[in-house]
């Protein structure tokens, strides 16, 4: 039997039905691919920010510093870690922080002091890159300071301002100092944005008296590699010290990003029952209009299985324009959304998700599951959707499918 | 006459018509049930965004957004606050002193975020108190007590009754420090809250700070409807000026939590008009296939003399009654739908964990439903235009028949 035929001419017998039930399944699809694409930019980016960032992909503390920080619990000789960490492939920087207040005018903040190399750092991390205005620290200059976005307002900061800070330095005698407003970050996480005040490594050992060791190493790895193989490979390295994955530092941010398909799929899910049920009544009506049909086909002696497939096959052969049509326009647009997005400036100034910045320019990310999700759930919930239809044109009764209307 | 008709001609085919008042209820619990969870969701975050912080209207010092400082007062908040909390639509007004300081022990030392206040009228009412997991509450207006976050309490190594150093700058611009000793610590499970604000008692930080007995930096006002906090910000506006201040609504007191609810308004609102249309789109095809199989029917009826705008009026009558046995077991359907969410809510804990922070507010893993009115009004116009509209195209193609061409169907 030529079932492709006939099915194919089944489905121009309806052209109006057919077209707008194809048209529908094409607007779903193409509008689940772009959807599934920007879903995983959102989490891509929120990664990426989140490590790439500030936080590094693995950062290493002496023993007892996450439980409870404290200025004294510091790792020993960290220029030398770092280097040992740069010669197995990994890139590194190191920190120091503290405690103070900043003042500028009438004015203040609590602050939570950041000492770095500025070259190391930049090197590691995109904070340094991540500036809304000035520039960032610069080892030869160790007045100047950078802050984060809500602090420089808190204090009512500009470019070029001078600060005072106040704090308890390591000896226990009180450190002060005046520093000029050199950079101020972009939107970097709830922390930073807040309490951030970055100033140079040295700058930071002269203020809090603070001559050796660092509070924390922060490690970023490339793009594809194995987490936990690092993780071990560097804890063989810091004998001693602790070792933590941005998963073990952040476990509300991961378990958000492991969930990002329990919310794509619910939607997903959704708007194909929409569309099933589309298909269920078009395929319905199809079959009860050819229902004289069926009985004569059946009468002549064709079998239940070819009945049913035939019905299944002008679902697919719909299913797969519709393919044709909403990948067409989706692809593009999903593609298009990767490097132009979406611009979320006249919603907000710059929020935060889990603590981490959420991007102001929403980006979709394509890949192959950006097409064969929403594909693949399709084609499965049509022919879900066929299944009643086709098992009442396969077994009806020839006789009484004859003497219909 | 026509509604008769029509009446009758919509159950010709009762299958298909059922299966069209399915799809019909479907859209409509979707929508339902994303827009109910989603105003339950948003509402609970604001409320514990206006609970943890500034109320859900906020009166605090002209200029204060621009430039806060210890230096802007709003001055004699005990009379503010007492106009205020007679006017209509309002729970309670609170007076705080908030500011920055640096936390100090022997041992180490972090920024914190104060906020002073009234621990008696502010019991039950201020979040961060109804959060106290060990000591006490404090007890009065001027003592030298505070209650910390859990997350603080660890980094300073503090506990119950041990002293603390603020070092804060005061009205003049001085640095000043004050010795208090820890009564109790909170825990809400964010760290923004946890690790970085202590409640003083509001009559020893204006001491602190060198304010009069009625000076502060704002009074938190809670609505009886969160809803209203625009309209009352303004109402609010002429008395707030008397006094230095203005009154703002928590949108642009915490614009984190308003710019998420905003997208997430949005996203949902989309999501829901491209369900309807495909929804629509299925009702276009039945009501088409309803038509394009009675088309010998209308050229008959247009022989005999029907007008083609009675015909037209027949079809949308039909697609009118389609609209009102839909929308009534929509709704009928959608009670115990919408008292199940209300009561009990979805628990997405299991794959968004409890800690899910979003915008700095603390997001309820349970979501509960609520409904509000003029949502609920919106989805039933919705729905009722949109199956009309899926009417538009067949009733317009059963009036152009013409009788001749369709008499020759058999």
């Amino acid at each position: 039997m030529k079932t492709w035929s006939m099915a194919f001419r089944n489905i121009l017998r309806a052209k109006r039905r057919s077209m707008i039930t194809i048209l529908a399944m094409a607007v779903a699809l193409g509008i689940m691919v772009v959807y599934t694409g920007l879903m995983d930019g959102m989490i891509g980016d929120m990664k990426k920010n989140a490590v790439m960032l500030e936080m590094g992909h693995v950062q290493i503390h002496a023993e007892g510093y996450r439980e409870s920080p404290s200025i004294y619990k510091r790792i020993q000789a960290p220029d030398e870690l770092v280097e040992r960490l740069a010669k197995a492939g990994y890139t590194a920087s190191y920190r120091l922080f503290a405690s103070g207040l900043a003042a500028r005018g009438n004015s203040s903040a609590g602050v939570f002091l950041r000492g770095v190399a500025p070259d190391m750092e930049a090197e590691t991390m995109r904070l340094p890159h991540h500036l809304l205005a000035g520039k960032w620290l610069n080892k030869n200059d160790p007045k100047d300071i950078v802050l984060g976005k809500r602090l420089a307002k808190t204090l009512s900061a500009s470019l070029g301002d001078e600060i005072v800070i106040v704090s308890q330095a390591s000896d226990g005698s009180i450190a002060n100092d005046l520093y000029r407003v050199d950079g101020i970050l972009k939107s970097i996480s709830e922390e930073v944005d807040r309490a951030g005040l970055f100033m140079t490594i040295d700058a930071f050992r002269d203020l809090m008296v603070v001559t050796q060791g660092a509070h924390e190493i922060v490690i970023t790895l490339p793009e594809d590699a194995d987490l936990n193989a690092a993780a071990s490979t560097i804890t063989n390295m810091a004998q001693g010290l602790e070792v933590s994955t941005w998963r073990q530092l952040n476990p509300a941010l991961a378990q958000m990003i492991d969930a990002a398909d329990a919310f794509l799929l619910p939607l997903v899910i959704i708007t194909y029952i929409a569309v099933a049920i589309v298909i269920l009544n078009a395929m319905l009506m199809a079959v009860f209009e050819r229902i004289r049909e069926y009985g004569v086909m059946k009468a002549l002696g064709v079998n239940p299985y070819e009945v049913f497939f035939l019905v299944l096959t002008e679902t697919i052969i719909m299913t797969t324009a519709a393919a044709v049509l909403g990948l067409g326009f989706g692809v593009p647009l999903a593609f298009y959304l990767e490097t132009h997005g979406i611009n979320l400036a006249p919603f907000t100034e710059g929020t935060t998700i889990s603590g981490v910045a959420l991007d102001l320019i929403w980006h979709s990310m394509v890949s192959a599951r950006t097409i064969l999700i929403p594909l693949v759930t399709l084609y499965v919930l049509t022919v879900i959707a066929t299944i009643y239809p086709a098992a009442k044109a396969a077994y009806l009764n020839p006789v009484d499918a004859i003497h219909h209307h | 006459m026509i509604a008769r008709m029509a009446w009758r001609n919509l159950w010709r085919n009762r299958r298909r018509t059922i299966i069209t008042l399915v799809s019909i209820a479907f859209g409509f619990l979707l929508a339902i049930t994303f827009t109910s969870l989603s105003d339950g969701s948003y509402g609970q975050m604001i409320d514990t965004a206006a609970r943890m912080g500034t109320g859900h209207v906020t009166i605090e010092p002209q200029g204060y957004r621009d430039k806060p400082g210890p230096d802007l007062v709003v001055r004699d908040t005990g009379q503010l606050a007492d106009k205020v909390r007679a006017m209509p639509g309002i729970e309670n007004a609170t007076i705080r002193i908030v500011g920055q300081a640096m936390a100090a022990t022997s041992a180490d030392s972090t920024g914190a975020g104060i906020i002073a206040l009234d621990p008696e009228s502010e019991q039950g009412v201020f979040f961060l108190l109804n959060h106290v997991v060990e000591g006490q509450q404090l007890a009065s207006r001027e003592e030298k007590k505070v209650i910390i976050g859990s997350g603080m309490a660890r980094c300073l190594d503090l506990n119950l009754g041990k002293k603390l150093v603020l070092t804060t700058t005061d009205k003049t611009g001085e640095i000043v420090s004050g010795l208090v000793r820890v009564a109790g610590i909170f825990s809400t499970g964010v760290d923004e809250a946890d690790k970085y604000i202590i409640i003083v008692p509001i009559d020893y930080m204006r001491k602190l700070l060198g304010y009069s007995k009625n000076e502060a930096t704002q009074v938190a006002v809670y609505l009886n409807d969160r809803r209203d906090a625009e309209e009352k910000s303004h109402t609010l506006a002429p008395l707030a000026a008397a006094y230095d201040g203005t009154a703002l609504p928590w949108s642009v007191m915490m614009p984190d939590v308003a710019g998420l609810i905003l997208m997430d308004s949005i996203g949902n609102y989309f999501f829901q008009v491209f369900i309807f249309l495909l929804v629509g789109a299925g009702i276009l095809n039945t009501v088409l296939m309803g038509v394009m199989e009675r088309l010998r029917e209308f050229g008959i009826m247009l022989a005999v003399g029907m007008s083609p705008g009675k015909l037209w009026r027949m079809i949308m009558t039909e697609t009118f009654w389609l609209a009102v046995v839909g929308l009534l077991v929509s709704s009928v359907l959608s009670v115990p739908v919408y008292w199940y969410l209300h009561k009990y809510g979805i628990d997405t804990s299991a794959w968004l964990g409890n800690d899910q922070v979003y915008g700095g507010v603390l997001f309820d893993p349970l979501m509960k439903a609520e409904f509000y009115l003029d949502h609920a009004i919106l989805i039933f116009g919705g729905v009722f235009i949109l199956i009309l509209a899926a009417g538009l195209y067949p009733a317009f193609l059963a009036a152009r028949t013409r009788p001749v061409e369709t008499i020759k169907i058999l």
